[in-house]
């Protein structure tokens, strides 16, 4: 093996062009498949303070359609998921959570200057869902919950710009000209992380909003979002299960309309590509991603291969040689892929570092790739920074991404000029110039 | 020349035959993008017949009733609508605000990409029917010059253009006039809605004048939109949305922080503070936005397989340059000048490129016919001469400029080794053997 990257390492001296043009083809291919698998994984993959995403479970859209052909789409009412989520056997935790839609200011003490905030209107659920860490205090109390009181569990970074400091709990912030007691300072939250993304979460019981009513006249559709966390990951599907039942029950309790959630509860993966017209299975995203990401390593393969083959036509002498002294073919196409595969790996190594850089540089808005506008969640709001975090692109998993591809482009590019040249006639290959 | 050409091509049929394939496949892809790309930028040349510059949304909050400065007695409908004419009072005396629009409800906002509609029809041929935004403005204020709304192509209007005197005027875009009375105007006629509910009367309106239509989106076609006037009352006055227009040369940066610093205190009134002032072109910008990640997604795939294919004739043509020495040996001591052997390899490349137009065009045209080429706009609008609707003119303009594209690009990777093999001594080359 380690004759055959010797080897390899000779040709990239000798063949200056050839190795560069081949490292660059196969590092910007896999570039692009790296910037694919890095949003879906910031997507997908466990990070705070989503770090139970492999077992939860989101509700995010339901429909009404009436008798009468009318029809009605937004998001849950609290009856709804009252009804049908809280009851659920297997889950660990269930939270609603409401986000405004228009914006919400803070007006710090002695400033005439009002500050855009993000709020996530919550449960108390919310905090078992998800794995915040607190820096201070602690979350609103079942009781603060149950009597509306005006609490507030803010981000650090957030609270050190309002009040110059994180020791803040028990100290009162104005949201919208409403004062709020702090009971928790939590370790700040990414814009990467949808779900969770605040500066400051209330109990929703703390504020009168006509948005929070219900907005059809069967009660089911709102402006929550449902979150169920299964208690372990071999119960998702059984949960999923259960809360797909409670939703067909409580929509037989329905006159003159039928309620639907359009196969949700989601799995992380599964929200992740959901877009507004998604069935049950999946299997229309799943083939589009798929032809995706095989356009995206068959281009270069096709392009890289025709030169492969050339260089391989060039080295068919060498071929002849090692044939006749007696290499067995496969040996031989071994040595051909795996020279290629210490090239591949090297415009691999390009790819990654290329994928981290343009990561970085757009992650204003790359998370929205493939989002559907249905599910679009905006721009993010200004003065948002560090939305990538780079434990959230530098991890085991990512490489391990990215080997693999690595080979599967190195094989695709490789094989079939390699099993030409080694089966070339030994007479033919001695004889080639 | 030609002749021979072709003839060489066909020889090296093996060495071709990789980079045809990539030809082809890239050809289709960059086909598809440069066919959504020319109906997106088709879409945007369209005008959209009024103007965002220079305007601004003033959003006003409502205190909360639990604070000590909420007044209850400020909250009677009567002391509300008193304290909203106040505030647009001092909003126009305020001396950048060139004029002011009223509307109800956030669709009635330009460029925000809120729908609020329903279907109209002829109130004498209720055959004659159409899907229609509605628009409902405050004529208090003259919404029409603040955006400066035309009609007949380009024309100014202006509220007074108008006769108001009936209650139900209404005015409606020239689409809507065109699809319900075909072939007369529309000023004077009646249109009534086509739903109506058991209990009450079908709404009926007289058209009293007919507008441009407008875009909902920069990237669509214009689409009918009817416009309701509709006074201030106790039923409307907490969905008002304010809108005003800053006199000319006043940026957006300067504009807004400076009104917010002087209006802040004078526009608490009653119950109500100034919130937020926002730019209606930065709005429309956010209501892009899914838009703008999709042309950004795609540029870069775009950029993407232009490079693969870049690299992949840079590279097969390197090897064919080394083979042919002999060659260019040849007819370099035939007489062949430099320009003469450039001109060889690049005329070799743009036939390749042209062998493969034909196969592309029917693998495309396979993809029109399966219906997998959308086309952007083209579903809000069923009315209009649109040239993307052209689908033979269409394919073939995307198809020359993917060809004049992919052929710059040809030229532009020949070159390099086509100089080098026009630098090859005769002498030399003659010796190679």
């Amino acid at each position: 093996m380690l004759l055959y990257f010797k080897q390899a390492w000779n040709l990239i001296r000798q063949e200056k062009l050839f190795s560069s043009i081949y490292i660059i083809g196969t590092g910007l291919s896999i570039t692009v498949v790296m910037v694919l698998a890095i949003v879906y994984y910031i997507k997908i993959a466990n990070i705070y303070p989503e770090t139970n995403r492999s077992r939860l479970l989101s509700v995010k859209y339901a429909e009404v359609v009436k008798d009468d052909g009318g029809m009605n789409a937004y998001y849950l009412s609290l009856q709804t998921i009252e009804t049908c989520f809280y009851p659920l056997q297997g889950a660990e935790a269930v939270s609603a959570v409401y986000e405004a839609s228009n914006e919400s200011f803070v007006q710090p003490e002695g400033s005439a200057e009002q500050i855009p905030v993000k709020i996530k209107y919550v449960d108390t659920g919310f905090w078992k869902v998800f794995n915040f860490s607190f820096r201070g205090g602690n979350p609103f109390t079942e009781a603060d919950m149950q009597s509306g009181m005006q609490t507030a569990v803010i981000a650090e970074t957030f609270a050190r710009r309002i009040f110059g400091s994180v020791d803040v709990v028990g100290r009162t912030i104005s949201l919208d000209f409403r004062p709020f007691k702090i009971c928790g300072v939590v370790k700040d939250v990414s814009y990467a992380t949808v779900n969770t993304y605040a500066q400051v979460w209330v109990p929703y019981t703390s504020i009168e909003d006509i948005e929070l009513e219900e907005t059809d006249t069967n009660g089911c559709l709102g402006a929550f979002t449902a979150y169920i966390l299964a208690s372990s990951e071999g119960d998702v599907e059984q949960v999923q299960a259960e809360a797909k039942e409670n939703i067909r029950k409580f929509d037989s309790t329905l006159e003159g309309a039928t309620f639907s959630i359009k196969g949700q509860p989601d799995k992380q993966w599964q929200s992740a590509i959901r877009e507004w017209n998604t069935r049950d299975d999946f299997t229309k995203e799943l083939l589009q991603y798929g032809v995706l990401i095989l356009i995206l390593l068959l281009v270069p393969a096709v392009s890289l291969s025709g030169m492969a083959d050339s260089q391989m036509e060039k080295r068919l002498a060498e071929i002849g040689i090692r044939r006749s002294f007696g290499a067995p073919k496969y040996t031989l196409m071994n040595q051909l892929v795996a020279e290629n595969l210490f090239f591949t790996l090297l415009g691999g190594l390009l790819g990654l570092i290329l994928s981290f850089l343009i990561v970085y540089l757009a992650q204003n808005w790359i998370l929205q790739i493939g989002m559907d506008s249905v599910m679009f969640e905006g721009m993010p709001p200004e003065g948002t920074h560090s939305i990538m975090k780079p434990s959230m692109m530098i991890n085991f998993n990512i490489f391990f991404i990215a080997l693999g591809i690595c080979v599967v482009l190195n094989l695709l590019i490789t094989v079939l000029p390699a099993w030409r040249a080694s089966r070339k006639e030994i007479i033919y290959s001695l004889n080639a110039k | 020349m030609l002749w021979s050409i072709c003839k060489q091509i066909l020889n090296r049929k093996k060495s071709n035959g990789w980079i045809l394939l990539a030809l082809l496949l890239v050809f289709c892809l960059i086909w598809f993008m440069v066919d959504f790309f020319f109906v997106l930028e088709y879409n945007k040349s369209l005008t959209s017949h009024r103007d965002l510059n220079n305007t601004y949304y003033i959003e006003l909050g409502t205190l909360a009733k639990t604070l000590p400065e909420y007044k209850e007695a400020e909250a009677e409908p009567s002391a509300g609508i008193a304290n909203l004419y106040r505030i647009v009072n001092r909003i126009k005396e305020y001396p950048d605000v060139e004029s002011v629009a009223l509307c109800q409800s956030f669709s009635s906002l330009p460029g925000v990409g809120s729908y609020n509609g329903s279907e109209y029809r002829s109130a004498t041929d209720s055959t004659k029917r159409a899907g229609i935004q509605r628009i409902t403005f405050i004529p208090e204020e003259d919404y029409f010059r603040a955006f400066r709304h035309t009609s007949n192509q380009g024309k100014a209007i202006s509220l007074t253009d108008f006769d108001w005197g009936n209650p139900s005027a209404v005015l409606i875009s020239q689409m809507v006039a065109e699809r319900l009375f075909p072939g007369e105007s529309a000023i004077g006629k009646t249109i009534e809605t086509s739903y109506k509910s058991p209990d009450a009367p079908r709404d009926q309106h007289l058209v009293v004048g007919v507008l441009d239509d407008l875009k909902r989106f920069n990237y669509n076609r214009p689409q009918g939109i009817i416009f309701f006037p509709q006074r201030i009352s106790e039923q409307n006055y907490n969905y008002i949305y304010i809108a005003i227009r800053s006199k000319e040369h006043i940026p957006a940066s300067r504009f807004i922080p400076a009104f917010k610093k002087q209006m802040s205190s004078n526009l608490r009134v009653g119950n109500y503070y100034l919130k937020n002032v926002k730019s209606l072109v930065a709005m429309e910008k956010e209501t892009n936005n899914a838009m703008t990640n999709m042309v950004r997604s795609l540029s870069g795939l775009m950029l993407f397989f232009l490079i693969n294919i870049t690299l992949c004739v840079l590279g097969t043509f390197w090897y064919r340059v080394n083979v042919r020495k002999e060659e260019v040996g040849i007819r370099r001591a035939m007489g062949s000048n430099e320009a003469g052997i450039k001109k060889l390899f690049v005329l070799e490349g743009i036939i390749l490129l042209t062998l493969i137009l034909i196969p592309a065009m029917i693998i495309e045209s396979q993809f029109i016919a399966a219906g997998l080429i959308s086309t952007l706009g083209q579903s809000n609008s069923s009315y209009g001469d649109y040239l993307p609707d052209h689908t033979i003119v269409r394919f073939l303009i995307t198809n020359a400029i993917t060809w004049l594209l992919l052929a710059a690009i040809v030229v532009l990777a020949i070159w390099y080794p086509a100089r080098s093999a026009s630098r090859i001594k005769p002498v030399e080359a003659l010796k190679d053997e």
